[in-house]
């Protein structure tokens, strides 16, 4: 009897931990980039350049780019900003990551920043209207 | 003579980007509800185009710009449903069918018909939507919500998933367009 308790209460345990663990895998929160490098850094202009010629390795990564504040977008939920310039139509569009709005609260367009996030799209058509642009996602200033 | 002609395409040029508003941080937000579970994906680098002078209006959506809140559903979204690294982008290329009932220059909330041609995931079909448009302090605002039905972009959704998302996909678009300067 002892002993049919015994490995009774081990596959309860077996089960319940394999029921933690598919229910930490299944609702494992997407990754917080603000504590890791990135990969590169780039300052906008550079950036463009560079995606004039090259745009290879570089979705799916952290980077990070310093540059002005040309256009902020808040919401009740969100804030997403423009780096950019005046003169072009090309710009890095940054959504922040909602775990670090509230680092942003102070920002103001036209002042510069230095911010990180992961590339979700290289879009580069300078005869579009809407110039290059370097998507980026889960933003967070990028603190050294 | 050549200054005269260069000043009159630059003065073409800048009435030409006076009539045009546009945002890259527009914001779409999809909603599969089913009674086992609600799915939401938020994609807030949406790009956007509006000339006011002839209606035409273009959307264009990065599909990897669709963030979740949890990395699993990121991953399947990508990967399964809608193959992102294949078919990096969603369009819309269309227009404002009542333009003339929109008052640009004046505050105020309008009724926009919008028809045009929406692609999803390479499957291209004739749309057509009743949406409003916000003027504001010099910014325009287009809002919108409409249904997809996955299947009708050749979508698939696996069979052991098939009651946790919806057949036909709620989306709702908020995009806040300034003047081209």
């Amino acid at each position: 009897m002892n002993q049919k308790l015994k490995y009774l209460l081990i596959a309860v345990a077996v089960i319940l931990i394999a029921a933690v663990l598919v229910w930490k895998f299944v609702n494992k929160p997407t990754t917080d980039y603000a504590g890791q490098k990135p990969e590169m850094s780039y300052s906008f202009a550079e950036l463009m350049k560079k995606i004039e010629t090259d745009t290879s390795n570089m979705k799916d990564k952290l980077i990070a780019v310093n540059g002005n504040i040309t256009k902020i977008t808040k919401d009740s939920n969100s804030v997403r900003l423009e780096i950019g310039s005046d003169t072009i139509m090309s710009s890095v569009t940054c959504d922040i990551d909602a775990r670090y709005i509230k680092e942003l609260a102070n920002i103001s367009e036209g002042t510069p920043i230095d911010i990180k996030g992961i590339v979700s799209e290289v879009t580069v058509d300078p005869e579009s209207s809407f110039g290059n642009t370097v998507a980026l996602i889960y933003c967070s200033l990028n603190k050294k | 003579m050549k200054n005269f002609f260069l000043i009159l395409l630059l003065i073409g040029a800048l009435q030409s980007n006076a009539q045009m508003y546009l945002t890259k941080t527009g914001k779409i937000t999809f909603t599969s509800k089913t009674p086992l579970e609600t799915i939401e994906g938020v994609n807030k680098s949406v790009g956007s185009l509006l000339d006011i002078k002839n209606g035409r209006l273009e959307f264009i959506v990065q599909i990897k710009s669709f963030v979740f809140d949890r990395q699993l559903l990121q991953e399947h979204f990508n990967e399964n449903y809608m193959e992102s690294n294949k078919i990096p982008r969603a369009t819309f290329k269309g227009s404002v069918t009542n333009l003339a009932a929109i008052n640009f220059a004046k505050d105020g909330e309008y009724k926009a018909d919008v028809a045009g041609t929406m692609n999803i995931h390479n499957v291209s079909k004739e749309v057509k939507n009743t949406g409003k448009i916000i003027v504001k302090g010099g910014m325009i605002t287009l809002l919108c919500d409409f249904s997809v039905v996955l299947a009708d972009y050749n979508i698939s959704i696996p069979g052991a998933v098939k009651d946790k998302i919806s057949k036909d996909v709620k989306v709702a678009v908020n995009c806040v367009l300034s003047q081209v300067k």
